[in-house]
């Protein structure tokens, strides 16, 4: 085995940079120390928690775990709405505005990846502005289901158009997201360090996510089975990929080892 | 990402040691857990209408899974050749290996898309009922895991075929290796279960 011994000493790569010493031997952190930027971070980390909560919780007083099916007639349909229609709107309210407490711990995710990254942070802006993008997509089809919900009586075929303009986005747009896993796999994948700010199996695990999220492509050829919007991979595999990863992602963040001081720098950029 | 390859952890040395990184197993078995799903579906499904399920299996053709497990067998041979040949410090056969482990890999997308055309031409396609959803939903997904180990593949490749090793090789190529033995260890699977169960 003399090459896996000559890979475990590695040597700098001709015309490779090779990574910047260590200032301090002792190993660096992502999160701030002490003071309110520690309470801030925790606090944003544990927004995400609650967030996923609150959704769930939304979800199932609306009674859409899962949603209703692409198959369901119209009329019957229309009847759930009108019998449930306030059940519904208050859960439905519960869910979508606890979505505006991802983008705390969104931010917090971008934190960690800028200081993984330092200066340049690609990933950590491209993580924010899918972040961003999923949070919209979770908010936008939830108001129009507000406004599905909102006449009972009209039409049954015009309640079932909007019903498909809710779940269509809300469960098949499944890329966004997965650029949010992505982003974070490869900055920790990136990460120049000795050892890393984040554990490596954090990237392997933000790719399992992405690739549990891509069999949602398939998703407007089907109106039963496994792969409709309540089918197991779009919806279940979804619902089931996100959720391990907030709580995953949010144990690993809450774990992590504080920052050394001298790098909490008000840009809170690694040097 | 060869520019990142210092930082390997330092405990995944020596004997007690993983292939590829520990990391990579949270992805290998994460997949295999998915796949599990989608097998247990196929397997309800199948029990909710034997007779449906046992009409479609007939219509599959044998000689395609037959063919396609062989494919990746081959490959996957070649693919533990090309470690092999790097750990003994020969890129240019290593590469080489690598290669056609890659050129099967190719031949199996061909032989899927293929086989999906003549089913789809036949009037059975992934709408057709639900042995065929499944049917094309079992097979797309382990068609994805292909992709995604077959990008793996060249980076594999990119590793092995230098002269010298650089740093963070093992953890790619080994992880790598084990990906694509994943994916052809869930193909095995699918042949019985898909192509050969008709009772």
């Amino acid at each position: 085995m003399p090459r896996v011994d000559a890979i475990d000493h590695p040597q700098p790569r001709p015309g490779g940079d090779p990574a910047p010493p260590s200032p301090d031997d002792r190993p660096d952190g992502v999160l701030a120390a002490t003071g309110p930027a520690r309470r801030i971070e925790r606090g944003s980390i544990w927004c995400g928690v609650a967030f996923t909560a609150l959704f769930a919780v939304g979800f199932a007083i609306a009674g859409f775990i899962p949603p209703p099916a692409p198959t369901t007639p119209a009329q019957e349909l229309a009847r759930d709405v009108a019998a449930h229609a306030d059940r519904m709107r208050a859960g439905v309210q519960v869910s979508w505005a606890a979505g505006v407490l991802f983008l705390p711990w969104i931010a917090v995710v971008s934190q960690v990846l800028r200081r993984i990254e330092g200066p340049g942070s690609i990933m950590a802006r491209v993580q924010l502005g899918a972040g961003i993008g999923s949070t919209m997509l979770f908010v936008i089809p939830m108001l129009q289901l507000q406004a599905a919900l909102l006449r009972p009586e009209r039409s049954p075929e015009v309640t079932q158009a909007m019903q498909d303009l809710v779940w269509m986005p809300f469960v098949g747009s499944w890329a966004v997201p997965a650029a949010q896993c992505v982003a974070i796999a490869v900055a920790v994948l990136a990460d120049p360090r000795p050892v890393p700010l984040l554990p490596r199996w954090v990237a392997y695990f933000n790719a399992w996510v992405a690739l549990a999220y891509v069999p949602a492509i398939a998703m407007p050829f089907f109106h039963e089975g496994p792969l409709s919007w309540r089918g197991l991979l779009p919806w279940w595999l979804g619902a089931i990929a996100f959720f391990a990863w907030i709580v995953v992602m949010s144990a690993v963040l809450l774990r992590a080892p504080a920052a050394r001081p001298a790098t909490v720098a008000p840009a809170g950029r690694a040097s | 990402m060869a520019a990142t390859a210092t930082r390997r952890d330092p405990e995944a040395r020596g004997a007690g040691r993983v292939p590829g990184e520990p990391g990579t197993w949270v992805l290998v078995l994460g997949e295999m857990t998915l796949f599990l799903a989608l097998f247990v579906a196929f397997l309800v499904g199948r029990a909710d209408d034997p007779e449906l399920f046992a009409a479609g299996t007939d219509r599959l053709e044998v000689g395609f899974g037959l063919a396609d497990t062989a494919i990746l067998l081959t490959s996957s041979l070649l693919v533990a050749a090309a470690v092999r040949l790097h750990r003994a410090g020969r890129p240019v056969p290593a590469a080489r290996s690598a290669a056609a482990a890659g050129l099967c890999a190719l031949l199996f997308v061909v032989s899927k898309a293929v086989e999906w055309a003549g089913h789809a031409g036949d009037g059975d396609g992934p709408t057709a009922d639900p042995f065929w959803t499944l049917y094309y939903t079992v097979t797309g997904m382990h068609l994805l895991h292909v992709l995604v180990g077959s990008l793996g593949l060249v980076l594999l490749h990119r590793r092995v075929r230098r002269p010298t090793g650089g740093p963070g090789d093992r953890v790619v190529i080994e992880g790598a290796a084990s990906y694509w033995h994943m994916v052809d260890l869930l193909w095995v699977l699918i042949l019985p279960l898909v192509y050969l169960a008709s009772a």
